[in-house]
């Protein structure tokens, strides 16, 4: 059975799988480093604990061609043993899983080989560009499966759709912490790299996920030159299998009308839809955490002289450094104040006019873990 | 059951959500006799053959080989088949995917050579199968049912994508698997394969047994396929 196990190490995803990993990796070392989220660091210090279970899941995933039901009914009319079977796999899995603990090795010499006498940067190390190729080939290869795995047309649309919709989401999530985090591992998020659409995200996370794109798409086409290996006559069987090999070429396109709309969509809405019809802003209005209320519970901590609420609401820490030469502007409560919103930018800002002072003021927001508080203020309706 | 019968399917049944049924349907084979099941498609011959082998469960009645019921006892020792187009690693070569289909066992591992001369591939047994034509990926499906010596073979149309040549190798095989004793279920369109094949046959219209018997007593009509289209068409129940 070893000896089994070991000529289906041949079938290829396996080797591919590897070498591709370590030109990731490679890749990923050489690219000028730039600061992550701190969610990144912090799965990059965990990185070494979450290498092997990762690299479990890698493992099974590159078993799924062989895990195919087709291929266990064959077995099974063979009159081949079940539990044997598995024993194969666990051996092969086993096998998966010291070609991975080799890769590390062999990343690590790599990097020390393409970067002489610099050591990776300090905040963008090894095992954090490894975490993040691991993690997102393992998604993206997850998802991509779903969708070659699924057995109907159906079932593949709506995890497309699920995608897409994610994605969108993802791309007005806020900036900064786990937001990025999803933003980095998303699958789609390669082509948005390309597409000059970064948003935030680091050049070696792209180079990752662009790598993963790759390998995804190389294991796709063997799991569909599997199929074509194996063609559907039109069974006659009244279960209808017969539908399989439309359902692959199916499954085929939506894998790739996903990543097309994920890289493309993201970037469109937010060039085309006025951010007061965002998702992110009519939710933060429904909850009363918009920009426009949060700048009113500013100015009510203000005239309440309520201090440690409204410095708590301020990116300095301190109302009145904040508020500097518009204290007589805004110290006073008005007879009627107008407080809106004219502007919510991409990148977690926005702009609030309040009208109703003796002078038009602009409060100049921005969005920090999760909540809008108060950069400056500003008598122009822009905030630069 | 008597020595000599291997496989007995008592009034086995198989009910679809669709409403489609297949069966029921009674059938013995013997050692040393080839079955033939003819019928339209969706008949039911290959959920029939799903049934014999296990990869399906009747929802009525049971298919004992060897003296074992395949539903309780999985796999049977002796019984082997080939449902539908055989599923091969592309990659591989013809004797590996003959070779990790052996199931660790070392009897079937010194057959491979054997089997490949035996079913014509022994020049091409080093190329990757993903290059094989439809019928080599056939001949190989059928040695890869005869690795494990089988008392009871069953094949679902194994001669499409054969050539005339194929067709002619295929009586033989058949042929040679009868003299070793062995039985031997097969489906086929072609009906003057199953003719000449097999020793008796199960005519099956939309689930249902129409006619049945031995190949050799078929008179009056003179061949199975004039049977066949005499039974179906007109809708008559055969003598």
């Amino acid at each position: 059975m070893i000896r089994e196990a070991l000529v289906l190490l041949r079938r290829g995803p396996v080797l591919t799988v590897s070498a591709l990993l370590v030109v990731v990796t490679a890749v990923g070392s050489a690219s000028p480093a730039r600061a992550v989220s701190s969610a990144l660091g912090a799965a990059a210090d965990a990185a070494p604990r979450l290498l092997l279970p990762f690299a479990l899941v890698v493992a099974l995933w590159m078993m799924c061609p062989d895990t195919d039901d087709r291929v266990g009914a064959d077995r099974q009319a063979l009159g081949l043993d079940a539990v044997r079977w598995t024993a194969a796999r666990v051996v092969l899995i086993c096998a998966v899983l010291l070609v991975g603990l080799g890769l590390f090795v062999v990343t690590r010499s790599l990097a020390a080989l393409l970067l002489p006498g610099s050591p990776p940067s300090a905040d963008v190390a090894i095992p954090r560009l490894l975490t993040i190729a691991v993690l997102s080939s393992t998604l993206f290869g997850l998802w991509a499966g779903s969708l070659l795995r699924g057995r109907r047309t159906a079932t593949a649309l709506m995890v497309s759709l699920t995608t897409v919709m994610i994605t969108v989401a993802v791309a007005f999530a806020p900036r900064g912490g786990l937001g990025d985090l999803v933003r980095s591992l998303w699958p789609v998020s390669a082509l948005r790299v390309i597409a000059g659409g970064g948003e935030g995200v680091a050049p070696q996370v792209g180079a990752t996920a662009v790598a993963s794109i790759c390998l995804v798409t190389l294991w796709a086409v063997f799991r569909l030159s599997m199929s074509e290996s194996s063609p559907s006559r039109g069974t006659t069987s009244p279960g209808g299998d017969g539908r399989r090999l439309t359902f692959r070429s199916v499954a085929a396109v939506g894998v790739a009308a996903c990543v097309a709309a994920g890289s493309v969509l993201p970037t469109f809405l937010t060039r085309t839809l006025p951010w007061s019809s965002r998702p992110s802003t009519v939710l933060q209005q429904l909850s009363g955490t918009d920009p426009a209320a949060r700048t009113r519970t500013f100015l009510e901590a203000v005239w309440t002289h309520n201090t440690a609420a409204a410095d708590s609401l301020t990116a300095q820490a301190s109302a009145a450094r904040t508020i500097g030469p518009f204290r007589q502007v805004v110290g006073a409560r008005p007879p009627t104040l107008d407080v809106h919103v004219v502007d919510i930018g991409s990148e977690g800002t926005a702009a609030v006019v309040a009208d109703g002072f003796a002078q038009s003021v602009t409060f100049c927001m921005s969005r920090r873990r999760g909540a809008w508080i108060v950069e400056s203020l500003s008598t122009r309706q822009v905030c630069s | 059951m008597s020595v000599e019968t291997l496989v007995v399917a008592d009034g086995v049944r198989r009910d679809y959500p669709s409403g489609s049924t297949v069966g029921p349907v009674s059938l013995q084979m013997s050692r040393g006799r080839c079955l033939g099941l003819v019928g339209s498609n969706g008949a039911g011959k290959t959920t029939l053959m799903k049934m014999v082998v296990g990869l399906e469960r009747p929802d009525v009645g049971t298919v004992v080989v060897c003296g074992r019921d395949v539903q309780a006892e999985r796999p049977v020792p002796g019984l082997s088949g080939m449902i539908e187009e055989p599923r091969f690693h592309p990659r591989l070569s013809g004797r590996e995917n003959l070779f990790v289909m052996c199931g660790g066992d070392r009897a079937r591992r010194e057959r491979i050579p054997e089997l490949l001369d035996q079913v014509d591939l022994a020049g091409a047994a080093e190329r990757p199968v993903g290059g094989y034509s439809q019928g080599m990926r056939q001949r190989l499906g059928i040695a890869r049912v005869l690795l494990a010596a089988p008392d009871v073979v069953v094949l679902d149309e194994p001669t499409n994508g054969l050539d005339p040549e194929g067709i002619r190798w295929f009586r033989r095989l058949v042929a040679s698997l009868k003299a070793d004793g062995r039985a031997v279920l097969l489906s086929s369109h072609m009906l003057h394969e199953v003719q000449a094949s097999s020793d008796d046959y199960v005519m099956l219209n939309r689930g249902v047994v129409v006619a049945e018997g031995e190949t050799g007593s078929i008179t009056g009509v003179g061949s199975l396929e004039e049977l066949y289209f005499a039974t179906v068409e007109t809708g008559a129940a055969a003598p």
